[in-house]
């Protein structure tokens, strides 16, 4: 009786690499939010808050169109969101190789969240202090 | 030379190679899994590349707008078309691979063909658009 591919698929992840079902689910559920988020980002930087469609943005449409919380939460989201799907991806696609010891996946999984720490910090503090 | 490890012991990528290299030919699905990795490490990237661009922008003062000038050029639009590709296939895929999951008894090598039309139409209607 041939296994289905999602239980081979889960056998494969769990045999093959330290990293939990719950991540992997996770890349799943983010990658649904990613497409409504990065969707309307596209939609809202290109069409929405420029002049025109065909213009580019200019700083000050930026900076109004930050005020508007809904708009924040679009951009705050789609940065954290983004920064954990990427980087859990990333991470998966390293361990999948094999061969790596609990002490080296406890390294990269530090040095990825540090990174995601700091991007996610820059882009909330340093352009909420950029653009006001 | 190594001999060749057991079963369990391949990773994904040494049995991908293995598939490539057999006189067996590669599936649409292993291309379209292929594929997924690398515009996932391609968009990963770009993230990166992307807030550390605007950062540098914003924080030297006033030129924001001269940046978004140049960028403005059509050598630019063909860039942005490009790269909505690579993120509409690692999307497109990434559906796929969730309904997978959610609905196992899917074929997966006919849905690997779907992938492949949706992000060609999408991909054309997309260039279209922006052109």
């Amino acid at each position: 009786m041939q296994r289905d591919i999602s239980e081979i698929a889960v056998r494969t992840a769990a045999r093959g690499t330290q990293m939990s079902v719950l991540s992997w689910f996770a890349q799943r559920w983010t990658g649904v939010i990613l497409l409504v988020f990065v969707g309307a980002h596209l939609v809202v930087s290109h069409w929405v808050a420029p002049s025109g469609p065909t213009e580019a943005i200019s700083a000050g449409e930026v900076a109004s169109r930050l005020q508007a919380g809904a708009y924040r939460f679009l951009d705050v989201g789609l940065l954290v969101v983004a920064l954990y799907h990427g980087l859990n991806g990333v991470l998966r696609v390293v361990v999948s190789a094999g061969h790596v010891s609990g002490r080296l996946y406890y390294v990269l999984l530090g040095v990825l969240s540090a990174i995601g720490i700091a991007l996610t910090y820059f882009g909330v503090v340093v352009f909420e202090a950029l653009l006001g | 030379m190594k001999s060749i490890p057991t079963e369990s012991r391949k990773n994904t990528y040494y049995r991908f190679w293995e598939r490539t290299l057999s006189d067996r030919r590669m599936g649409v699905g292993s291309y379209v899994w292929s594929l997924h990795r690398v515009t996932g490490l391609v968009v990963a990237g770009y993230l990166v590349a992307h807030l550390f661009v605007l950062g540098t922008i914003l924080s030297s003062g006033g030129s924001f707008d001269n940046v978004m000038g140049v960028l403005a050029k059509p050598g630019v639009k063909v860039g942005e078309i490009i790269l909505i590709w690579v993120v509409l296939l690692h999307a497109v895929n990434g559906i796929r691979l969730f309904a997978l999951d959610l609905v196992p008894s899917m074929d997966h090598r006919i849905s690997a063909y779907a992938v492949a039309g949706v992000t060609a139409v999408l991909g054309i209607l997309v260039a279209i658009f922006i052109w």
